[in-house]
């Protein structure tokens, strides 16, 4: 009897997909604009609402789900809107992607989900996109020669963004904190780094800052001692 | 709502029967018509700007009931639309629009072989979207409208079916105002060519 129960539990969830609600339609509304801040028009917005995979070891396994939900492109001001029927609740997570495939960079907008909406619409905001050729890979390396002190955050001024970008914190912070120290910078510019360290034997934050020469190179490597 | 209707069917029968001894007024008379249909979505809303026109489908229609020249039909009609705004509607390949009717028509000239039959049309309407195999929600909502139905006798038993009408169509979809119209509200004109067996 248990085991036809057990059965029949894991046939469920195996059945589990993400559902929808057609008479809750969701509106997202964003912008797009190029590095110099002009309008980005006739490029394609994708909208996914993923779930990820779930198990309990030899009872069942449901696998990780991705569906292609909502799709729209921007007109000559670079204004998108996309209405999609709403998720329910077995989903993780609805991203935003902008410009997967063309001469900028892609950019992703995670960890929304419908709470995130008011009155059944969210503004992204406005996204701004570099062209690829134009940007730089750089990575920051930790290297602690102090055991009493610990690294809180980094700050980057310049030009820079992400391919990934959380539409709240995640959290999961230890995500978060690697997650800001790599960046992709424009070439030739001069950019600013600060971060913050802690002496936990006295309990003072101390910022440090430093300019940075990114110059022609495609990837760079900075290393803060601390 | 197709409980209703399967009340109202039943409710009906006994009526009929138990008038019919009585009277004769109030008669049972099943006729069946199946029918190809299409529509053409009107105005500025979700099925007229977000799928590609012309929508066809198809219908059965069951008369149940006769009262002098009244007449009571119930409908099941299926039609399926390709969805061709993806950014108002989502990445949704096609809509399945399932409607319930109950139909009150009155018969003009019977005695001719060509008969109209003006009828009043009310019912459940359900839209059901999907991409592939993928589900992606219901929306339900009434219809209600109006036509006629023109009849061409070929023999005692099979007669030539054709419908024009219009009809209205209420959702409740649930979005931001400025889309909440543009979801809750249709309309159609329709052409239908079938076959009734008496």
């Amino acid at each position: 009897m248990k085991k036809t129960l057990l059965l029949l539990v894991a046939l469920f969830f195996l059945s589990c997909e993400i559902e929808y609600d057609g008479e809750t339609k969701l509106v997202v509304k964003g912008k797009v604009l190029l590095e110099n801040n002009l309008p980005l028009s006739n490029h394609e917005v994708k909208l996914f609402v993923r779930r990820e995979s779930s198990s309990i070891p030899f009872i069942f396994y449901v696998p990780s789900e991705t569906n292609f939900v909502g799709k729209a492109t921007t007109n000559e001001n670079g204004d998108y809107t996309m209405v999609i029927p709403k998720p329910k609740s077995n989903y993780n997570e609805i991203i935003i992607e902008i410009n997967s495939n063309s001469p900028y960079h892609k950019r992703q907008i995670r960890n929304i989900d419908s709470d995130d909406f008011s009155n059944f619409e969210l503004n992204i905001g406005t996204e701004k996109l570099f062209q690829r050729e134009n940007l730089a890979n750089l990575y920051i390396n930790l290297n602690q020669v102090n055991a009493n002190f610990q690294f809180l955050n980094i700050n980057y001024i310049g030009d820079y963004t992400d391919e990934i970008k959380y539409f709240k914190p995640l959290s999961d912070e230890y995500i978060d904190y690697f997650d800001n120290l790599s960046k992709l910078v424009k070439k030739n510019q001069e950019l600013v780094i600060q971060w913050e360290v802690r002496n936990n034997s006295t309990n003072i934050v101390s910022t440090f800052e430093e300019l940075l020469i990114i110059d022609e190179q495609e990837s760079i490597q900075f290393t803060i001692n601390y | 709502m197709k409980k209703y209707i399967f009340l109202l069917i039943l409710f009906s029968s006994f009526t009929a029967w138990s008038q019919d001894k009585a009277d004769k007024k109030v008669q049972l008379k099943p006729e069946l018509s199946i029918a190809f249909v299409s529509h053409i979505y009107l105005g500025d809303n979700y099925l007229s700007k977000g799928h590609k026109q012309l929508a066809i489908g198809a219908l059965l229609k069951l008369n149940i009931l006769r009262y002098q020249q009244f007449l009571l039909a119930f409908e099941y009609e299926k039609t399926t639309l390709q969805v061709d705004d993806f950014e108002i509607g989502g990445n949704i390949d096609k809509t399945n629009i399932n409607t319930f009717r109950g139909i009150l028509s009155y018969r003009i000239s019977e005695s001719n072989k060509i008969v109209f039959d003006p009828h009043l049309k009310f019912g459940s309407v359900d839209l059901r979207q999907k991409n592939g195999s993928k589900f992606y929600g219901n929306q339900q909502g009434n219809t209600l409208g109006f036509g006629t139905d023109i009849f061409y006798k070929l023999n005692k038993t099979y007669i030539l079916f054709s419908n024009i009408g219009y009809n209205y169509y209420f959702f409740r979809v649930n979005t931001t105002n400025e889309f909440v119209d543009y979801f809750n509200h249709a309309s159609s004109l329709n052409i239908t060519i079938g076959l009734k067996i008496n």
